[in-house]
């Protein structure tokens, strides 16, 4: 070993290679190619991976406060793009990439975010068909929540003025691009349901970027859309702009305007349906009046009400013959009862003691009219009443003579 | 709280389709018929009327410098 060999400490060698690294341009900034390996997130919120080739490795970090612009989350076998510079570890000895930017290989980060939250949310079951709202076929008011400036809002009222003007429209104004706007939107929606502001909401922004768009693919306002007691309609952009908002509202209208057709009935069609109803209340009335009147042709031709006379008449008659009935009934009874009583008062007749007396017999009887039956039973002096069939006499007792065989029975 | 314009129209609608409903059902004695097609002619003349004068009424929520959000009117024809 020679004396003029300079010995190095571990630190002092690092250090020169750290400063040899740092000196190199080409290693300050630079994007390289790989799939991402031992990926982990520490507490701290940085990220510490390895980039992988079929050859090689490299480690890498990425601190918060570059990971804080991340749209995705990355995973282990994910081909990314990572930028960023080269330079050592003095601790342990090791070089490694310094990552300040991470891009989904092929997709961009936005459509990997997309992608990554759209899976999410879907298997949380957020954008379930039975969660759908139905939306007021009346809509009494329409809150909207939008920019008050740019095209969208006034296609939106304009539409909606020519549709249903019985509505009212209450703007909710937002930021619908920026940094705030998804927080802006979210709260937006909220307040519309604390204060129950509104019986429909429509969400939405005219065309742009997809960048443009992208607060509608933010996860607050996909939820606060779904959480929503008040149906939401989303309107972001132009046909072919699908949004997560789209994914978790009522209904997806392609765009602003189609959003104000869908939300409200047209008074072309409103009046129209007036005229049918109408017309279906005024033929439906002429039916039943139709109907009355045969109805009532029908009774005036029955003879009861064609000819009430001959009810009368055939009553009469038949009064008349149940009145004959009545008098000849009554009069052969009457006969009956006649032959009847004659015949019994034949058989008194022929008992009558008038008849004994008219052949010559009489009666005696003592003045109270007790009948003296008997020449024992008559005092002398007594009067007695002595009676005929034609009449009576008053006479007295003179003297007595008993019959042989009726001696008294003193 | 006084029913807005549209709930007038829906609620004279649903009792105009109701009565319609029951005048086709034909099962309504024909002098309460003819009061229902009275009273279904003046709804659907009323339905009309509002359609008619109706003009869409817009408002603004903003925060009014006490904190709270209050209506304003927003002017639709600005296209600023």
């Amino acid at each position: 070993m020679s004396s003029e060999q300079q010995i190095f400490t571990v630190t002092q060698l690092n250090n020169l290679i750290k400063a040899a690294f740092d000196n190199v341009p080409a290693l300050q900034n630079l994007c390289v190619r790989g799939e991402i390996s031992n990926y982990k997130l520490y507490p701290s919120g940085h990220h510490y991976f390895t980039l992988k080739d079929a050859e090689g490795s490299l480690r890498c970090v990425m601190f918060k406060g570059n990971a804080a612009s991340l749209r995705f989350k990355p995973e282990n076998g994910m081909s990314v793009l990572a930028l960023g510079r080269v330079s050592v570890f003095p601790r342990d000895g090791a070089y490694q990439l310094y990552c300040t930017r991470l891009i989904p290989d092929g997709a961009g980060d936005l459509q990997m975010a997309f992608d990554q939250l759209k899976q999410k949310l879907f298997a949380e079951g957020l954008f379930d068909q039975a969660h759908k709202k139905t939306l007021p076929t009346y809509p009494h008011r329409i809150g909207v929540v939008t920019s008050p400036a740019g095209a969208a809002v006034h296609d939106m009222l304009r539409i909606l003025g020519k549709r249903y003007p019985l509505s009212k429209v209450l703007l909710l104004p937002v930021r619908v691009q920026g940094e705030t706007a998804a927080g802006e939107i979210a709260r937006a929606i909220e307040y519309a349901n604390r204060e129950a502001l509104c019986d429909l909401l429509i969400v939405g922004r005219g065309g742009g970027s997809l960048e443009d768009l992208w607060a509608f693919n933010e996860e607050p306002v996909a939820r606060a859309i779904y959480a929503s007691e008040i149906p939401v309609i989303s309107a972001v952009g132009h046909e072919p702009d699908v949004t997560i908002s789209d994914f978790t509202a009522d209904l997806r209208a392609a765009t602003p305007s189609n959003a104000a057709e869908l939300a409200v009935p047209d008074q072309t069609e409103l009046r129209g349906r007036l005229a049918a109803l109408q017309k279906a209340m005024t033929a439906a009335l002429r039916r039943q009046a139709q109907l009355a009147r045969s109805h009532l042709d029908a009774l005036l031709a029955c003879p009861a009400l064609k000819d009430p006379q001959s009810l009368i008449r055939d009553r009469r008659q038949s009064l008349d013959i149940t009145l004959n009935e009545l008098i000849t009934g009554q009069t052969k009874l009457v006969h009956a009862q006649r032959n009847r009583l004659t015949s019994l008062a034949a058989s008194l007749d022929a008992m009558s003691p008038l008849k004994v007396l008219a052949r010559g017999y009489a009666t005696a009887a003592d003045e109270e009219g007790g009948l003296v039956t008997s020449a024992a039973s008559a005092r002398l002096r007594e009067r007695l009443v002595i009676t005929f069939h034609d009449g009576t006499i008053r006479t007295t007792v003179e003297g007595e003579s008993y019959a042989k065989n009726q001696v008294p029975d003193l | 709280m006084p029913k807005t314009k549209s709930q007038t129209f829906e609620s004279n609608m649903t009792r105009l389709e109701e009565i319609v409903h029951r005048l086709e059902d034909g099962s309504v004695p024909l002098e309460e018929a003819m009061k229902l097609f009275q009273e279904g002619t003046a709804l659907a003349g009323s339905c009309g009327k509002l359609l008619d004068e109706a003009e869409l009424e817009i408002v603004k929520l903003t925060k009014g410098p006490d904190g709270t959000i209050q209506e304003v009117p927003f002017d639709r024809e600005d296209p600023s």
